[in-house]
């Protein structure tokens, strides 16, 4: 059982307040959608719980512990901000490989299965810098998720996808809620949002403007 | 996992093409000390021969002069592979990995590897790779030069008598080493070289917290470099009649130069490359925040 419990975090940089007082608490098996407009604070939000950037204000408990204090990191996450990001001069499964080697979770078996899931072939050898759009974005999804970890997070996943990969990102995560995981995604479609999330959070200049819980979304 | 994150960093900081391909640059430059070196060997040798064959005179053959230690690249300042790879390593050396910080923090990489490996510890695999992708990078190309010319020049241990014909005089840096284990000395110089240029090369990692393009990064170690030894032979080594104490790795790091160095030199010049790279990079990477 994880859970993540956001209190009064606020964040300032150079001297403007990105994120103001949001208190919110994440529990495994659910799937919260951050939904806001550009520069509302759900990218830096996903970064403050990621344990990327430390709080101005408040606390972050993942599990009871204080991120930044007890722990630097979350111990199980599978993080996707932004763009995804991989070293050019390898293939999607070189790519996948040599991040799993740090922790020695997954074997290649795991690996290849995650990279077919996401609808790509794991014996492709084109590099990654040949990868288009959608590609890249399937692959930083597939490493998301990849090592199973209990917390994952997803920054606009839906970027760059066609029909059937918003269709397929839907897939992902309610696999990731069966098994147990705890996911954050965002987006600004809020109807996509819909779709995919238990509980939303709407953002508004940093701070949590509603609270919405399924089905009541309206 | 920070021993996984080492490994990680350092296949990738040296398992790559531009390593490779610096590699090869480095030794073609030494063929250019090598190929004049063999035939100024081969030219005495051929000398010693005909003169051998006068025996109405009694000559001295010289033979320790004609040594693989004052014949391989470190060892002299005349050819232009010897020149040109003493004045372009800072720039060979950084050129394997030192753009790699910079491109994973524009790229965003970088969230993928501290995540899985932790803040200290990525910075930490880091600095390790790009120290032994520096110090390999400089000296894979010399010790290149120093086993090629040992295939065909002998390895006779200098002669103090020709102290002339070195270019290591007393007061050269482990002169008394070159004069009585000059492999070791040798090796000596490799490992001081190694270490130096590792540290260089972690330079870049410095100037990428606070420079965000790679082509100034890699390029930066080379003029600062350039900088400090134009400040030294500009406003320090000023008079003529003075013996300085070598104080420019770009000179010092070669054995044979205007202006010999100690080891007190090397030592602190390796103690402040150290401190400045090491808090720049590891201690303040290690708590830094990553947008």
């Amino acid at each position: 059982m994880t859970t993540i419990e956001v209190q009064g975090v606020s964040k300032i940089i150079q001297k403007q307040t990105v994120i103001q007082d949001v208190s919110a608490t994440m529990q495994s098996g659910k799937i919260y959608g951050f939904q806001g407009i550009n520069g509302s604070g759900k990218t830096m939000l996903m970064r403050l719980v990621s344990g990327l950037i430390r709080p101005t204000r408040g606390s972050i408990k993942i599990n009871k512990k204080i991120l930044g204090k007890d722990i630097t990191f979350p111990e199980s996450i599978g993080l996707f901000l932004e763009n995804p990001a991989f070293l050019d001069g390898y293939s999607g499964f070189q790519n996948l490989k040599m991040l799993a080697s740090i922790q020695k979770r997954i074997d290649n078996t795991k690996i290849k299965n995650t990279i077919l899931s996401v609808g790509l072939d794991p014996n492709d050898k084109k590099k990654y810098r040949k990868y288009s759009l959608g590609m890249k974005q399937r692959l930083g999804i597939a490493a998301a998720i990849a090592e199973n970890p209990e917390i994952v997070i997803m920054d606009e996943p839906t970027n760059s996808l066609d029909t059937d990969g918003v269709e397929l990102v839907k897939t992902i995560l309610s696999e990731q809620r069966e098994r147990g995981a705890l996911a954050i995604i965002s987006c600004h479609d809020l109807s996509i949002l819909q779709l995919m999330s238990d509980e939303i959070l709407l953002l508004e200049s940093g701070r949590i403007a509603k609270h919405l819980v399924a089905p009541n979304f309206n | 996992m920070l021993w996984n994150a080492i490994k990680l960093e350092c296949k990738k900081a040296i398992l790559n093409k531009l390593f490779l391909a610096v590699i090869l640059i480095g030794c073609t430059i030494t063929m250019f000390s090598l190929i004049p070196c063999l035939r100024a060997f081969y030219r005495d040798m051929n000398f010693l021969e005909k003169m051998s064959q006068d025996t109405s005179v009694l000559r001295n053959p010289m033979m320790p002069l004609n040594s693989l230690f004052n014949h391989w690249i470190g060892s002299e300042a005349i050819t232009p592979g010897s020149t040109d790879y003493f004045f372009l390593f800072p720039l060979l050396i950084a050129i394997p990995y030192g753009w790699s910080y910079c491109a994973e923090q524009r790229s965003g990489y970088i969230k993928n590897m501290v995540i899985r490996s932790g803040r200290w510890q990525y910075h930490l695999s880091k600095y390790i790779a790009l120290f032994l992708s520096g110090g390999l990078a400089m000296v894979i190309p010399l010790l290149f030069n120093f086993l090629t010319v040992a295939m065909f020049v002998p390895a006779v241990t200098p002669d103090p008598h020709y102290i002339t014909g070195y270019g290591i005089i007393s007061s050269s840096f482990l002169s008394e080493l070159f004069y009585t284990k000059p492999f070791l000395y040798v090796f000596l110089y490799l490992a001081i070289d190694f270490i130096y240029c590792g540290l260089i090369a972690c330079l870049c990692f410095s100037f990428a917290t606070v420079i965000k393009n790679r082509a100034v990064v890699v390029l930066l170690p080379f003029f600062v470099l350039l900088g400090f030894n134009y400040v030294c032979s500009s406003f320090i080594y000023t008079s003529s009649n003075v013996v300085y104490t070598e104080l420019s790795p770009m000179n010092f790091l070669r054995p044979v130069g205007a202006y010999d160095t100690n080891g007190f030199v090397v030592s602190v010049g390796i103690a402040i490359l150290f401190t400045i790279t090491f808090s720049t990079t590891v201690v303040r990477g290690g708590q830094s925040e990553i947008y």
